[in-house]
């Protein structure tokens, strides 16, 4: 069960995660984002991995169940 | 045996896998999981209200004034454009009403009283839809249309710097506290009022209301009102909060950006909200002369807004010498008496703070 929707939770918190950076990015006064760029670069690499990530294992676990 | 269980277990092993739902489905619930994790955060960031700790230090009102280098451009005229159509049509016009007040008996040469004399009345009170006069106030508001944009101009002569003040939503310095402008208007008896810059919907940027440090944490471009009635827009990397308090700061917002650069237009911002936009922003002439522009937008036929380049651009037509955007958008609002004079954006929405101007010794 938690294997199952483990990969949705990651998909469903990263997708917040970017609608947090893109807020911050164009209004930097919202500051959900910490104001080191460096971070915050790393940070929207980590989200797009693990976004994709999650999207690989919800696909694989499909195609594994079938 | 063997070979039979093993096909058993062939027949049975399809049957045991848990079923999956269909992909739509799985895409749905996914994004009604991300819609309601962004409806919980919303409602912790923005919507609950919650004490802030303020830093409580009360501004005196100094002895001595501080040295205002000369404005690039000064005006004391009527600051109207020529290219721009004056329109009041939509502003019924209605009688106006005069109150007689006791007159003044003597005036300082040197006060703003004696000063902006022309703009005053003798205690008579005169207020009609767009205009207050009074012994100590001048309010003059104009609808005007630049390009596809209407904005409403708001040209403001004071007598005392505490005529310039801004409230609170309830009241109450703290986050997620808000209340409609006008609401928070009436309750200050506000005679011009207009959205501030929602200072309660973040951590950061300096505070500094009716002579009260509550936030000193920086956050960009900051507009500061001194005492004396001269005002400076200050980039983050120039802020000097231990400056600003020697000199006397009676307000102080953070939302921005500044709209002019020693009194030019500027074309860079320090903001990435530059498309066409419902804008509020203050402008600076002189001590006691001061405007508040409103732009309505977003509203197709009527009014697209401005980008802050425009904005920009027409406070140097203006004649201003310092101007700061306030929070816009759909908060942009203005108020006069009890009456809101501009066309909101979706009527609106509730804010955490306005910025007023009172007249307190007028009923």
């Amino acid at each position: 069960m938690i294997r199952r929707a483990l990969p949705h939770l990651c998909l469903v918190g990263s997708i917040m995660m970017l609608t947090f950076i893109v807020i911050d990015f164009f209004n930097r006064a919202m500051h959900f984002i910490g104001g080191n760029e460096v971070f915050n670069t790393f940070l929207l690499i980590f989200t797009l991995l693990v976004l994709v990530s999650s999207i690989w294992t919800i696909c694989d676990h499909r195609r594994s169940q079938r | 045996m063997g070979r039979a269980d093993h096909q058993n277990k062939e027949s049975i092993q399809p049957e045991n896998k848990p079923r999956l739902l269909p992909l739509p489905w799985v895409i749905l619930i996914d994004l009604v999981l991300i819609g309601a994790g962004l409806i919980v955060f919303a409602m912790f960031h923005h919507v609950m209200p919650r004490d802030i700790q303020t830093s409580g230090l009360s501004l005196p009102r100094p002895t001595t004034t501080r040295t205002v280098t000369p404005d690039v451009t000064t005006s004391t005229a009527s600051p109207t454009t020529a290219s721009e159509s004056q329109s009041t049509a939509t502003m019924a016009s209605s009688q106006a009403e005069t109150t007689s007040a006791p007159t003044e008996p003597s005036l300082d040469p040197d006060s703003w009283q004696a000063k902006f004399a022309d703009q005053f009345t003798d205690g008579t009170v005169i207020r009609t839809d767009q205009e207050y006069r009074s012994a100590n106030l001048a309010i003059t508001i104009q609808q005007q249309k630049r390009g596809d944009a209407v904005y409403y101009l708001a040209d403001i002569y004071m007598s005392d710097i505490e005529q310039f003040r801004s409230a609170f939503a309830a009241g109450v310095y703290g986050r997620g506290l808000t209340d409609d402008v006008l609401d928070i208007a009436v309750e200050n008896d506000a005679i011009l009022a207009m959205s501030g810059d929602y200072y309660g919907i973040r951590d950061q940027g300096i505070v500094i209301r009716n002579g009260e440090l509550y936030r000193d944490v920086l956050f960009d471009d900051v507009l500061v009102l001194y005492y004396d009635g001269s005002m400076e827009t200050v980039e983050a990397k120039a802020f000097d909060m231990d400056r600003i308090l020697t000199e006397g700061a009676w307000q102080a917002w953070s939302f921005g950006p500044m709209l002019l650069d020693q009194g030019e237009p500027m074309t860079t911002f320090n903001s990435r909200v530059n498309p066409d936009n419902p804008r509020s922003a203050v402008g600076y002439y002189e001590p006691g002369h001061y405007c508040f522009v409103l732009v309505d937008g977003r509203q197709a036929g009527y009014s697209s807004g401005m980008t802050l380049t425009e904005l920009s651009q027409l406070f140097f037509d203006l004649g201003c010498s310092a101007a700061y955007n306030l929070d816009g958008g759909q908060s942009a609002i203005l108020t006069f008496f009890d009456q809101v004079v501009n066309q909101p954006y979706k009527d609106g929405r509730k804010i955490s703070d306005i910025v007023y101007i009172a007249d307190p010794g007028t009923d």
